[in-house]
């Protein structure tokens, strides 16, 4: 049986023991996996110059359906993100640990997704799906509250500036097919100029 | 891969969250742009790098502007109601969390460490829970016992109305109902940096 069905099994007999059971026996399986050395999320990519620093990682369906079955989503709605979203996980914050050093401002309107077709062409790129994006796609279908302030919050902010130490973690969703491959250009905002990089070869968790 | 999958299928989003955050020192790396040699690490987790340094992380920014903290009540976890402005005269330190969220649970400790040593300085600390999953968030605190108010913020129209965008921000107040200081993302709240800078604010107190 697969881990969400046993969730979702968990969820209508109402039975907060044997979810507990569960998520607590998953917790030590996680640990477990990890120390031998798992495959099923993506490589991480990190860059580090002009005040920013970042980190983001693809996230294997099964993780992403993990958080938002334990927020409140139906499976339906997991599988849909799982399917379509594209989800990394992010720290993304100011390089600077000095008082004096200037504040990073980031705006994920700003960054561009390229989807990297088959043939080696590069398509239109796209822009990543933020707040506001799935704030929409929500209000389309019957979610729990709980469940969309959750993933609301569970997103990295579409715009955030960042004093020296101050940093964020947060889901960033390229809204791709899963397993897509694609290059993202990150902007960034320096003391008035503008900083950008590319980060090349991701792909979408599955 | 089946032990994969039972493994990453039902855990907690922070737990996940963390195991995904932590595989950087197992998995192969691809390093896209300017690599960060080391294992330099965001906020308070593990830091081996070489441009990190114990205590550099506890800066607390001064808030632009200063402004005066907007009023609210929120109820606690017996229900009790909690208004900011009742605090007034204190230095409040305001956090605003989840239970799902990694560097939130992280800090959550430290705070009641700072909350112990600052008694006699009459900081006050409210952590405030952005959504309403009040069931998760008592079974956090029966792993990590605080003694300040945890406030729940149902609706997350707190959250929303504060000058704020992740999770966890945390504003310092001074007596006079000003935020002072804000820090995005994580702290060691008893770190001696942090802790002189509190009680630098609540002996000015004192002083007026």
């Amino acid at each position: 049986m697969m881990v969400r069905d046993l969730a979702s099994l968990a969820a209508r007999r109402g039975s907060l023991m044997l979810l507990s059971l569960l998520l607590n026996g998953a917790f030590l399986q996680v640990c477990t996996a990890q120390a031998q050395q798992v495959s099923g999320v993506g490589p991480i990519s990190r860059y580090q110059g002009h005040g920013l620093r970042l980190e983001i990682q693809a996230l294997a369906g099964d993780q992403i359906r993990a958080f938002m079955l334990g927020r409140g989503f139906s499976s339906a709605d997991a599988d849909w993100v799982v399917a379509n979203g594209c989800i990394f996980r992010s720290q993304i914050g100011n390089q600077a640990q000095s008082a004096a050093a200037p504040t990073v401002h980031i705006a994920l309107n700003d960054w561009e997704v390229h989807p990297v077709k088959p043939s080696q062409d590069k398509a239109k790129p796209k822009p990543l799906w933020t707040r506001e994006k799935w704030q929409a796609i929500w209000a389309r279908r019957p979610v729990p509250e709980g469940a969309k302030i959750a993933f609301h919050w569970g997103l990295f902010p579409t715009r955030q500036s960042h004093a020296p130490a101050d940093y964020n973690w947060g889901f960033l969703s390229f809204g791709l097919p899963a397993k897509s491959r694609f290059d993202l250009t990150i902007r960034w905002q320096v003391a008035g100029q503008t900083f950008t990089h590319h980060l090349k070869g991701l792909v979408c968790g599955e | 891969m089946r032990r994969i999958r039972l493994s990453v299928g039902f855990g907690i989003g922070a737990a996940l969250w963390l195991w995904a955050a932590q595989m950087g020192g197992t998995a192969a790396a691809e390093i896209a742009g300017a690599e960060i040699g080391n294992d330099v690490q965001f906020g308070n987790e593990t830091k081996s790098g070489k441009e990190a340094k114990a205590g550099d992380e506890q800066l607390l920014s001064v808030m632009p502007g200063q402004p005066q903290a907007l009023d609210f009540t929120l109820p606690d976890l017996d229900g009790k109601p909690h208004r900011l402005r009742d605090y007034r005269g204190q230095v409040v330190v305001l956090n605003f969390w989840a239970t799902w969220c990694p560097p939130c649970r992280h800090e959550i400790p430290s705070m009641q460490r700072a909350f112990e040593k600052l008694k006699a300085d009459k900081v006050m600390i409210l952590a405030v829970h952005v959504g309403g999953s009040v069931d998760k968030v008592w079974d956090f605190f029966a792993d990590y016992e605080v003694t300040f108010p945890v406030l729940i913020d149902k609706h997350s129209k707190i959250a929303k109305a504060w000058p704020m965008q992740g999770l966890p921000t945390t504003f310092v107040i001074d007596p006079s109902g000003r935020i002072v200081y804000r820090a995005i993302g994580g702290r060691d709240w008893d770190a001696p940096q942090i802790l002189k800078s509190l009680q630098a604010l609540a002996q000015t107190r004192r002083r007026q």
